[in-house]
Formats: structure tokens, C-alpha cells, sequence
């Protein structure tokens, strides 16, 4: 199980997650519905990447790669 | 005293009573300006569009009463303003011929004459032939007032009294019926009047001149630009018609009056419009707005038009206003046209609830409206906003779908955020109009617009609409400003960046504005960055989600407006929830440290500061 984590604050509003810095040349990506759904629980609780379908793990990935998102072996119990 | 052999002729656009910042030139009496020139009838054009200053003291301070022939551009909010100046022009010179043209003149004519007997003339729906023949015609009463497509004021005892058919009901000028000339002919109409047969429309546009008239404007005119995102660049911009009349009849559109018959421009003359004004104006106009009441009639002349501009210059991009049932249907046209060089549509979306839709008989289900919105998304094409909000039957359901779709189709992003204030303007001359006056058991009177933010049939939606109201005179001035600051900031700060997100040209030199973070200058850091671009994003939404928060409390019987005023209903946007005020704040506050001051000496691309 990994826990997710942003380094930077996000913005959850009006039915969409937006990232800064995430976008071309530094510009704040608005995620799409499926994407902000996939975002919102990826952060909300530890997950097993293994077990997401392959495009959200890729999303979850590409994200990680960039350095938009983080993990790290989630403790024990949670 | 006969006819002046080369009459002084002008042509008036009078006040709306307001400033309008996106004031251009009137096109309709540049043509008519134009089509005279070529034919021997040189004029002057004075623009008063959005002056606020005294119509009386604006027709003595440019001396109106020095020409033989005034003709005044008339819509519903300048026709005070229009009679004023007439009335004024009449004392000091009788024998000035005073005319009437424009929408609301077509739509009203009769009223006007009987009414202002200042008036002498009204040229209904095109301008161009009629206009021509009155300046040749001048002396001879007789022949003119005779001319097909005019009204005039009887002489004592002549004319219709008006007890048979009214001639205007036939003769197109309103509602959406055929454009066939139907006029019962001359002397059809009210007491004391001579309504001519209509007049043809013009046939072939590109008989007319470029609308190449210059105006006497007290507040000048902004130069039209458009900002480019996919070049990056600002672009000087120029406004052209391509076509005329719109074959649909939306309930509320004042392009009704004038006819249904559409009819376009040769490509090749609309590329060679844009290089007349090139060169005359010496500015190279790389964006073309086109101002059509409907410029997507026909999708494959559409795509002739972009085609032959974007071989004439492949730099020049355009945008276009349709309607959304026509994106749809020619969708397999948008993606050369884009290639082409097409940027945004503006689209006429209106509403999202179905009763107002058939309303303002616009003949698409809401579903329509979405359909076509993500296409453009879609294929990448921006979109432009035309809504209506509010209009006089309007519930709270109404309002609660239109909030939805805002929301569900990405519009809380969009700015401006003019859409979200705006009602049903009810102008003469449109079957809204007359539905209103029906549902209301009124009649309204022609002279005036009725104010749409007073005619609301539920008191829970006058209530929604004047706080609305107050919070847009309250707080949207605030937050357009730090919008505009931050936006500045981001795009100054996105310079320094490849699409790959490394930083162009090394990293910052040691005092420059943004060194710090990795990959930053001083003063200003990753986190800055982060956060003024979602503060940027919040203000974008925060009037959106005082709507949506309004809408709620309406539906729940006004509670927390009744406990605690506006301010109980500011939301608390951002991604730490703070007030409204200190959103504000604190990204004018990031906007400075991030240095968005304008560089020096800079100039624009009209080429003036």
C-alpha cells in the first residue's frame, strides 16, 4: 500500500481538482471529472497501486514522475 | 431657395446613456457613409455611442445644424437621445431633413413619425439605395417621398388614416415572417403617413463599399486587439461583416426588424476588406472579428472565407459568433476551420432551462447547448458566452439549471463573468417583446426600454436578481482588478518556462525578481507560484459561487440573507477556504512580489504605447 501525498496545496472546487505547476510550462492543470475522482481518492487514503485499472495507475504514476505527487510505503494498520 | 447642388449630409450614432468598453465603430451607418461617398455624396460621421453627456449640448458642441441632411442610427436606447438632438437641429434649421434609420426605427416607424414631429423620415431596414436616393432627390418632394423602403409624415389631409391593414405588419419589418416585399404600398398606415412599399434587400453585398467612414468621436475608439494564447502574442484586430440577417427567429433578436434573408460576401472580398484597412489604417490586423449576426449559416462558405484568409496570410486568425445547433451540424468543418486559423466561437447558448428556451424560440433542448460545448472543448476552440440569465418569467428552477451548466460545463472558469447579471433586454420590434406585453396586459411605450431587472414576475427572483446585483457593484470591480494583476503575474512568470517546465535560459541571475526556490529568482518561490495560480482560479469562480450559495438560500426562503445580509453569503473560496477579502488581497499582494509591472517603452501592435 502506498500513501499519496502533494507537496504543494491543490484546489478542490466546483467539481474539479486543479494542481499548480502541473500543466505545460508550469501552468495549473484542471483535472477532468475521472481525474479529480482518482485524485481525491488516491489522497484520501492509502492505496495499492496494483490494484487501480491501468489508466488511473499511469495518471497516478505520470503525476509521481513529475514530481507533482509523492509516495511512500504507507505505515502499518493505515 | 432651391436644393443644395452637394448637400452637407451627416450621420448621427447617438447615446446609449452608457459607456460601452468595447465601443467600435457603427457599422451600419459606415456602410451607408461609404455607399454614398462612391456614388458622389461625400458625409460626416459623428459617434456618440457611449457618451453620457447631454444629447442637446453634443449637437450644438459639434454644430449638427450646419447640414442639409441628418441621418441618425436608432436603437431602442437612443431614440430619446435621437429626437432630442433632431429637435434641436429643427429649431435652428427647418429645412434640415431629418432622418431615422436603424432597428428600432424599422421596428417603430409609424410611432415615430406621428409622435416626433422632428422627425421627417424613417429609411426602414437597409439604408444603403434609400438613403442615396434622398440625397439625389433633394427639392422634389414629391419623388421623395415616394421612395420604396421610407415613411414619411403626410402632407395635411393625405394619406391613409390607418383604419385598413397596418403596411408594416406585411412588409417584414417585424417578427420572423418572409422578406418579400409585401408592403401594401404607398399610402398604407396610420393618420397623416406615407408608408412605402419595403424595398429589396440588397442582393449582392459585395456591390457595397468597405464600410470605410471615419467618425467625429468624443471618447475615441480603443484599439481592437486580441490576445493570441496559442501564438503568444498580442495581435492588432479588426472588425468586418461578412454577411447579413440571420435565417432563425430567436424571439429576443432585434436583427428580426430587419429581415430573415441572408446573404454573404465573396472570401475574396472579405480578404480584400482586411487589406484595404491595412493599408489605410497602416496597421497589420492579424485578427478578424467577425461581427455577423450569424456567420456559420453556410458551413462550406464558412470554411472559404477562413481558407482565403489563411492563404492570404497564414498569421491572420478570426473568431465568429453562430448558433450551437450549427456547430453540431457541420462539426466535420470546425477542425480545418481551426486550422485555418479559427480561435473562438461566440456562442449563442442563452439558457440552459428548457421553458426559457422555447421562450426565446431558439428551437434546441438544453442538451443541444452541451452537446456543443464539449465538441469545441473538444477540438480546442474557445468558447464565448452569450446568456441570458434572467428574464421576466424566470423561477428559481430556471435559474437552478442554469447555475448547473455553468458549473457541469466548465463555464465557472470563464471570464468575464458578465453572464452571470445579465436579463432579457425586451426591445421593440421582437416577438418577446410583444409576448411580455401580452402576459403583462400592458403596452409598453415605443420610446422606452423596459427595464429588465424590474419586471420579474416572482418576487423570490427580483430578490435573487438585486442581490446579485449588489454584489456585483460590491465586489466585482475588486476582484476583475486582482484577477487582471495575477493573470499578468502568471503569464509573466510562465514566460520563464518550456512547455517540459524547465526554466528558458538558465536560472535567474542572483537580484533578479524571482530568485529563491530551485528554478526561481529571489522574493518569489515555488509555493508562491503554486498558490497565486489556485487564488487566480478561486477569484475566477467566486462569483459563480455566490451565485450557487444565493441560489440556495432563494430556494430555502432566504434565510441566511435574512440574518446576516450579503456578507452571510460571500463564499470562502480557495484551497484554505479564506474570506473573499483576503482571496483579494492576498493575490494583489502575490501579483506585486512576483513583479507584474509592465516593461518600459513597450509598445503595442498598433504600434503606440
Amino acid at each position: 500500500m502506498q500513501r499519496i501525498t502533494s507537496e504543494l496545496p491543490y484546489l478542490d472546487q466546483a467539481g474539479h481538482v486543479y494542481v499548480p505547476l502541473a500543466g505545460p510550462a508550469r501552468s495549473c492543470l484542471k483535472l477532468n471529472r475521472h481525474a479529480s475522482r482518482i485524485w481525491r481518492e488516491a489522497l484520501r487514503r492509502p492505496v495499492d497501486l496494483e490494484d487501480l485499472p491501468a489508466p488511473d495507475r499511469d495518471f497516478l504514476l505520470g503525476l509521481t514522475r513529475r514530481g507533482v505527487l509523492h509516495t511512500a510505503p504507507a505505515p502499518e494498520g493505515g | 431657395m432651391g436644393p443644395p447642388t452637394q448637400p452637407a449630409i451627416a450621420f448621427v450614432n447617438p447615446s446609449v446613456g452608457f459607456s460601452d468598453r468595447r465601443k467600435s465603430k457603427p457599422i451600419g451607418l459606415a456602410y451607408i457613409m461609404a455607399y454614398l461617398e462612391k456614388h458622389g455624396f461625400p458625409s460626416s460621421g459623428f459617434d456618440f455611442g457611449d457618451s453620457e453627456d447631454d444629447a442637446v449640448e453634443l449637437a450644438g458642441t459639434y454644430g449638427l445644424d450646419r447640414f442639409d441632411v441628418v441621418g441618425f442610427s436608432v436603437y431602442n436606447e437612443s431614440l430619446r437621445a435621437a429626437v432630442a438632438m433632431a429637435g434641436w437641429i429643427k429649431s435652428r434649421r427647418p429645412d434640415c431633413l431629418i432622418v431615422l434609420g436603424g432597428p428600432h426605427a424599422t421596428a417603430v416607424h409609424e410611432h415615430i413619425l406621428r409622435r416626433h414631429p422632428c422627425v421627417d423620415v424613417v429609411v426602414r431596414r437597409e439604408g444603403e439605395e434609400a438613403m442615396l436616393e434622398l440625397v439625389r432627390g433633394l427639392g422634389d418632394r414629391a419623388r421623395l417621398t415616394g421612395i420604396r423602403g421610407t415613411t414619411w409624415r403626410a402632407p395635411d389631409g393625405s394619406g391613409d388614416d390607418g383604419s385598413g391593414d397596418d403596411g408594416s405588419g406585411d412588409d417584414g419589418s417585424r417578427g420572423g415572417g418572409d422578406d418579400s416585399s409585401g408592403g401594401t404600398g404607398t399610402g398604407t398606415g396610420a393618420v397623416g403617413l406615407l408608408v412605402n412599399k419595403d424595398r429589396d434587400l440588397v442582393p449582392d453585398l459585395d456591390q457595397i463599399p468597405f464600410p470605410d467612414a471615419e467618425f467625429t468621436s468624443h471618447s475615441g475608439y480603443p484599439d481592437l486587439t486580441y490576445y493570441d494564447e496559442v501564438q503568444g502574442r498580442l495581435k492588432a484586430a479588426l472588425t468586418i461583416c461578412s454577411s447579413r440577417s440571420c435565417p432563425y427567429n430567436c424571439s429576443f433578436c432585434g436583427v428580426l426588424t430587419i429581415g430573415r434573408t441572408y446573404r454573404s460576401r465573396e472570401a475574396e472580398r472579405v480578404v480584400a476588406e482586411l487589406f484595404h484597412f491595412r493599408e489605410r489604417h497602416g496597421v497589420t490586423y492579424e485578427h478578424v472579428y467577425f461581427s455577423d449576426a450569424n456567420f456559420f449559416v453556410s458551413p462550406a462558405r464558412a470554411l472559404e472565407v477562413a481558407e482565403a484568409l489563411y492563404e492570404a496570410d497564414p498569421r491572420v486568425t478570426f473568431s465568429f459568433g453562430t448558433r450551437v445547433n450549427q456547430i453540431l451540424k457541420a462539426a466535420e468543418v470546425l477542425p480545418r476551420l481551426k486550422e485555418c486559423g479559427l480561435r473562438f466561437i461566440e456562442l449563442g447558448i442563452e439558457s440552459a432551462s428548457e421553458p426559457v428556451l422555447e421562450r426565446l424560440a431558439k428551437h434546441v433542448k438544453p442538451e443541444v447547448n452541451m452537446a456543443a460545448v464539449r465538441l469545441l472543448r473538444r477540438l480546442g476552440i474557445e468558447i464565448s458566452l452569450d446568456f441570458i440569465m434572467l428574464d421576466p418569467a424566470t423561477t428559481l428552477a430556471d435559474i437552478r439549471a442554469n447555475m448547473e451548466f455553468l458549473r457541469e460545463a466548465g463555464f465557472y472558469d470563464y471570464v468575464p463573468h458578465d453572464h452571470l447579471y445579465t436579463a432579457l433586454v425586451l426591445y421593440e420590434g421582437t416577438p418577446i417583446r410583444d409576448f411580455y406585453a401580452r402576459r403583462f396586459g400592458v403596452v409598453f411605450d415605443p420610446d422606452d426600454l423596459p427595464n429588465p431587472f424590474a419586471l420579474f414576475e416572482l418576487t423570490e427572483v427580483q430578490r435573487f436578481s438585486d442581490t446579485l446585483r449588489a454584489f456585483r457593484k460590491q465586489w466585482q470591480g475588486r476582484i476583475d482588478r486582482a484577477l487582471a494583476q495575477g493573470e499578468l503575474a502568471l503569464a509573466s512568470l510562465g514566460d520563464d518556462f518550456a512547455e517540459d517546465g524547465s526554466r528558458r535560459d538558465g536560472p535567474p541571475e542572483v537580484g533578479s525578481r524571482r530568485a529563491g526556490s530551485p528554478g526561481y529568482g529571489e522574493g518569489f518561490s515555488r509555493m508562491s507560484h503554486a498558490r497565486l495560480q489556485l487564488d487566480v482560479v478561486s477569484l475566477r469562480h467566486a462569483p459563480n459561487l455566490l451565485a450557487e450559495r444565493l441560489l440556495t438560500d432563494a430556494e430555502a426562503g432566504f434565510p441566511l440573507l435574512d440574518r446576516g445580509g450579503l456578507e452571510a453569503l460571500l463564499p470562502c473560496p480557495g484551497h484554505d477556504g479564506v474570506p473573499l477579502h483576503d482571496l483579494i488581497a492576498r493575490t494583489e499582494a502575490m501579483a506585486r512580489e512576483a513583479g507584474c509591472a509592465r516593461a518600459p517603452d513597450a509598445v503595442g501592435p498598433h504600434g503606440r504605447d
